[in-house]
């Protein structure tokens, strides 16, 4: 094979390339130097072409598809309680996106927890002991008060960092709850997503989620700020 | 599980994966934040409307481009002559924090002076990570002019690059 050709190959479609191109770049001095040329181009390119996305472009584009489709969807009455860590996810995982310097496609991750996570915190029928909670709330340094309500609490790995994810009985009804120490924010993020609805709330340290099934009604933003408070 | 569920289901997955993708390509053809936003969410929705003829999960990715693409040049392309002079101010170098190197300014200049036909395919490639069959059945064109415009596109802005290097 030519360099030419393999020039041609490499910087069209550098993910495509042929085999024949792989084993002349190989043993091809110029077409290696060509090629690492090229791989700092493509970075620049990748990084001018990558620009930051919208906070709230899912749940302005979800909200415009319900204002105008023509069907109507029917989100279900059931209880999507095993979504309620998963479901979390998907407000969480929108801010992460935004925020997640490891450069990872939140999109993937909150799509990968749907389908492998979600089930289990909702699980736990009876309250934790007030001492469990207690200890892994001081790991994040802070003490959580939400009155002998809460059925799980674990430390869940959130983007880059870890989130305090709980399960709160709200009105007698499930609610998760996930404190996020290093995900910041600047505004509210509601959100609303197959059938679960809730938001992520900016706080003096990190930021809160909240969210639920859509037909169970959320804790308002007062509460979220009560609901940790700093050691 | 119901039809209307099944479908709802199917729907968030796909523009849930996608949406950034979208907003990116979006913002590119556009030039304009908002108006960026605006295309995505129209897309959505006649992605939606038309969720039905999507056959395979593989080729879901440049069906929604391929939607973003021809509600652009329905809806948009006509207001271009229009934003002409504001290029530089729609996706400058205050809008973004990816970077902003000289480089990477010159790389902007150089990308909205490149010709559409040479553009599409850059950003399917490289935003959207289409391959060139993809490419080319989301810009009517076969694999191999998909080849030749990404080849022609690249060294024209690698041009760019090494001269503002250099």
């Amino acid at each position: 094979m030519k360099c030419e050709n393999v020039e041609f190959e490499y910087i069209a479609a550098p993910d495509e390339l042929s085999i024949e191109a792989k084993t002349h770049i190989e043993s091809c001095a110029v077409c290696q130097r060509m090629v690492n040329q090229q791989v700092h181009f493509n970075k620049k390119l990748t990084d001018v072409l990558n620009q930051p996305v919208p906070n709230n472009l899912r749940h302005a584009s979800r909200e415009y598809v319900q204002r105008n489709k023509v069907i109507n969807w029917s989100f279900p009455k059931a209880s999507l309680a095993l979504a309620a860590s998963v479901l979390l996810a998907v407000g969480l995982v929108r801010v992460n996106l935004v925020n997640d310097a490891s450069g990872f496609s939140v999109d993937r991750l909150v799509v990968e927890h749907f389908e492998h996570d979600g089930a289990r915190s909702m699980k736990a029928s009876h309250v934790i002991a007030p001492t469990q909670l207690t200890q892994l709330a001081h790991s994040f340094g802070v003490q959580v008060n939400l009155a002998n309500a809460v059925s799980f609490a674990e430390r869940c790995p959130i983007g880059d960092s870890y989130g305090l994810h709980m399960v709160y009985q709200f009105k007698g009804q499930p609610v998760t709850v996930i404190y996020m120490p290093d995900i910041q924010l600047t505004t509210t993020l509601p959100f609303h997503y197959s059938g679960l609805h809730g938001w992520v709330k900016p706080l003096e340290k990190g930021s809160i989620a909240v969210i639920a099934d859509s037909d169970i009604d959320l804790p308002s933003e007062e509460y979220a700020e009560n609901a940790v408070e700093w050691i | 599980m119901g039809q209307v569920k099944r479908k709802e289901l199917d729907y968030e997955r796909l523009v849930l994966v996608y949406s950034d993708e979208l907003f990116r390509y979006s913002l590119w053809l556009c030039r304009d934040k908002s108006m960026a936003e605006d295309l995505v969410q129209e897309t959505c929705l006649r992605a939606w409307k038309s969720l039905d003829k999507l056959k395979e999960n593989s080729s879901s990715k440049a069906w929604l481009m391929t939607i973003l693409r021809n509600e652009h040049a329905r809806q948009y392309a006509r207001y271009r002559p229009e934003m002409v002079d504001l290029d530089l101010d729609l996706v400058s170098l205050k809008d973004t924090d990816n970077d902003t190197s000289s480089e990477a300014f010159a790389l902007k200049m150089a990308l909205n002076e490149l010709a559409d036909e040479y553009k599409e395919p850059l950003l399917l490639q490289v935003i959207c990570g289409l391959s060139c069959e993809e490419i080319g059945r989301v810009c009517n064109i076969t694999k191999g002019a998909a080849m030749t415009r990404l080849f022609r596109a690249k060294k024209k802005l690698r041009d760019v690059l090494q001269a503002e290097e250099g």
